[in-house]
């Protein structure tokens, strides 16, 4: 029975859901090469900055050990939301819950499941990391048998952690989600402190590649640190000393009984709790008092509220379209900045000074690439609605009105932090301010036509055009393209021929002019016509 | 004889999703202070006729006239005096059922004292209690959603009063309140249409009852002038969906 469980959990995952090969088979090769970038970026920086701390003994040893807890702790993170919602959720609950099941074969199942996805996390991350120890250390051959039995134990412990979190993680999360303001505070500190980290990772990863020297970090505060926290995390240190002759065995094997062990305590916590919610249901909470004094609001201010909440309450939690365009600032000047330093250095210099504008094409489609993924993930759609569009039909509130606040509140917040970031890039002299002036304009009208194609697109219905990926996705680079090609002409013939931070507005702005009489024009009659009910 | 104002006027009403015809021709008017119901099998075309009513579906040919204004032309003024409950609940999920009618109430334009008069009376009606609106309405039973739907389409004071199948996931104690509501509703000098499977219900409360068979009206059931009338309109019905069972 559990396997055929745990078949139907496997199923239920993006990666195995029954589809044609064909159609499948372009997400399977981005996300093997992703995986493969990601893998190759790991074992780069920390070959490098092993090497940076080769002359200090000990000191790679303690770093890779805490480098081994960093990434037990991120897959505690990363399973955590998976199992709390695997776990705790009511609607399958409803499900299984009429089925003559055990609810340890449920249990068991998932747990599997979540074990395999463990396995994979550290496959991809730990593992690479110890063999790139032990090759750097010159380490014994039979560490690499070692480390893939690591690598089946240490999921052991990740999984066993996350089961005795998840509980709480449910609890804390269904507190979190039903007061809005919390949720937006902690899902700004969130993404922020990703952002911070991030920045100092990609910063790390620039100075690597521009050939930067790594010495502020060879303080000896920070070695001795390093030093101390590295002994003091005995599962890893005692499984990285197995890479060397002589190496204590038993106290490596104590690493892994603790691996167990915890895995061992966990299940029958975990088990319990989901036997209870599947026997039970979710909790009830103790019934709030009612409230007088919201108040009415006009007509207006009520679809304002409303789509604040509709925006914010989205399937993504924490990493709401709010929260991702607030810390849209910081990741925009890392990666600006970092691409810059890396477009400045080596051959790529050469190209900078040979073609002229090339840097302008890169800094600008960079810039307007990163507003179309942030707003393309979670600005305007209607998908969000669902069958609420229906509710929408009936408020006696012309459509077009509707349709202008939908657009205006995400914009608003995604045009802020646009001018923010590009105000921080002036400020920091990547941008001289005529050109922040120009770039800030061009910007928000790129950033209006986006919205406003995405509301003609969502309201034709229709699923597979091309319009919403052309403008999206090529639009940044014709955009940046035809005022760097234009620069380059005139670096040729001296032709004295408009700059490019103009010529870019002027196609910003016939995108948008373009974009906005789309909507105006059609906006209404698409709503009207647009149909939730035929659709299903 | 005095001249009745008409509530709902539907001429020449015709609705195709792609090449099939739903709706192949409806003419009704319902009047004021009437309650009319309208029933028909699965698919017969009851809520087209009503989407296409409310605004909320297109339809190819005919005109539709709420309250003297065309849901074409002037489909705002058709909304203000509209009060809808679907088939199915229907609302933000994740808003509290208290902040849910008060942003229905908004849109509606509903000031303070009206919105307090109308939540504290229709909830004392559904039996909502006040405790229960401040959760959110993702966490209510489906007839608890149902009741809340009820309350929204009932808190800005509508005209017209029009409902799809509202009393499934009732329970039979809400079920009656709702009947008792739908008659005063009628009593004020308001206007019920609903749509439903439940023959017995609206032949015991309905002052006409139009029977809608393959995308046309087949009878209209005049029960005020004719009260006997009540007991042919479920033979009559069965009798059609015999016929279709038999074609």
């Amino acid at each position: 029975m559990i396997g055929t469980l745990f078949v139907r959990e496997l199923l239920s995952l993006p990666l195995f859901k029954p589809g044609p090969l064909l159609k499948k088979l372009p997400q399977v090769l981005i996300y093997v090469i992703v995986m493969a970038a990601v893998v190759a970026i790991e074992c780069f920086i920390y070959v490098e900055v092993y090497d940076t701390f080769q002359a200090y003994q000990g000191v790679n040893r303690a770093l890779t050990a805490i480098l081994l807890f960093v990434l037990l702790l991120a897959s505690v993170v990363y399973l955590l939301p998976k199992m709390a919602k695997s776990f705790f959720s009511p609607k399958e609950r409803l499900i299984v819950g009429t089925l003559p099941l055990q609810p340890g074969s449920l249990y068991g199942a998932k747990a599997l499941l979540f074990y395999f996805q463990a396995t994979a996390f550290h496959l991809l991350t730990t593992f690479p990391l110890s063999i790139a120890y032990c090759v750097k250390s010159n380490g014994l051959f039979a560490f690499y048998i070692v480390a893939i039995l690591f690598a089946l134990f240490f999921p052991l412990l990740s999984v066993g952690f996350a089961s005795l979190l998840c509980p709480l993680f449910a609890l804390l999360s269904s507190f979190i989600k039903r007061n809005i303001w919390v949720l937006l505070l902690v899902s700004f500190a969130l993404i922020t402190g990703l952002a911070f980290l991030y920045s100092a990772a990609l910063r790390l990863f620039v100075d690597l590649v521009v050939g930067n020297s790594l010495n502020y970090l060879l303080t000896k505060d920070f070695v001795a640190i390093l030093l101390r926290i590295g002994d003091s995390l005995y599962p890893f240190t005692s499984y990285l000393k197995m890479s060397y002759l002589g190496a204590d065995v038993l106290n490596f094997l104590l690493s892994m009984l603790i691996c167990f062990v915890v895995y061992v305590i966990s299940y029958p916590v975990l088990s319990a709790i989901y036997s209870s919610f599947l026997k039970n249901g979710p909790r009830p909470r103790k019934k709030e008092k009612w409230a007088h004094g919201h108040g009415m609001t006009s007509p207006v201010r009520a679809l304002i509220k409303k789509e604040f909440f509709v925006l914010s309450s989205s399937n993504e939690g924490v990493l709401s379209f709010f929260s991702l365009v607030l810390a849209s600032p910081f990741l925009v000047i890392s990666v600006y900045q970092g691409v810059n330093a890396i477009f400045r250095t080596g051959n790529l210099n050469y190209v900078r000074i040979l073609f002229p504008g090339f840097e302008f094409f890169i800094s600008i489609a960079l810039l307007f690439l990163f507003l179309s993924v942030v707003n393309g993930s979670g600005g305007f759609s209607l998908d969000k609605e669902g069958r609420c569009i229906e509710l929408m039909k009936q408020f006696p509130v012309r459509p077009k009105a509707q349709l202008r606040i939908k657009i205006a509140v995400p914009y608003i917040w995604a045009g802020l932090a646009f001018a923010v970031s590009t105000f921080a890039l002036a400020c920091l002299n990547s941008l001289d301010w005529p050109s922040f002036a120009l770039v800030t304009l061009s910007g928000l009208l790129f950033l209006a036509s986006l919205y406003f194609f995405a509301a003609v697109e969502s309201l034709a219905n229709r699923p597979n055009s091309p319009v919403l990926p052309i403008v999206s996705f090529v639009a940044p680079f014709v955009l940046a393209g035809a005022p760097a090609v234009l620069t380059l002409i005139d670096s040729f013939g001296n032709l004295g021929l408009m700059g490019p931070n103009w010529v870019l507005l002027g196609l910003s702005a016939t995108l948008f002019v373009v974009s906005a009489a789309a909507f105006e024009i059609r906006a209404d009659r698409l709503f009207i016509r647009y149909e939730v009910r035929a659709q299903a | 004889m005095i001249e009745r104002p008409v509530a709902i006027s539907i001429q020449g009403l015709r609705k195709s999703y792609g090449s099939k015809e739903v709706i192949k021709g409806i003419d009704l008017e319902v009047f004021e202070g009437e309650f009319f119901a309208f029933i028909g099998a699965n698919g017969a075309g009851k809520s087209t006729t009503i989407d296409s009513m409310i605004g909320l579906k297109t339809f190819n040919q005919g005109e539709i006239l709420i309250d003297g204004h065309s849901i074409k032309t002037e489909p705002i003024e058709v909304k203000k005096v509209l009060g809808y409950v679907p088939s199915e609940p229907l609302s933000y999920s994740e808003m509290s059922g208290l902040r849910y009618l008060e942003f229905i109430a908004s849109v509606f334009g509903v000031n303070d004292v009206t919105f307090d008069k109308n939540l504290t009376y229709l909830s004392s009606r559904l039996d909502l209690k006040m405790e229960d609106l401040a959760r959110p309405i993702k966490e209510y039973s489906h007839g608890m959603q149902q009741k809340v739907g009820l309350i929204a389409s009932l808190i800005h004071n509508p005209k017209i009063w029009v409902m799809d199948e509202p009393t499934v996931g009732l329970d039979a104690v809400t079920t009656h309140e709702l009947t008792l509501m739908m008659k005063e509703f009628v009593d004020h000098g308001r206007t019920v249409f609903i749509a439903s499977h439940n023959i017995e219900l609206v032949s015991a409360l309905a002052d006409r009852i139009a029977i809608i068979y393959d995308g046309v009206i087949n009878r209209i059931f005049d029960l005020k002038a004719d009260p006997g009338l009540r007991y042919e309109v479920s033979p009559y019905f069965l009798s059609l969906s015999q016929r279709r069972n038999e074609l």
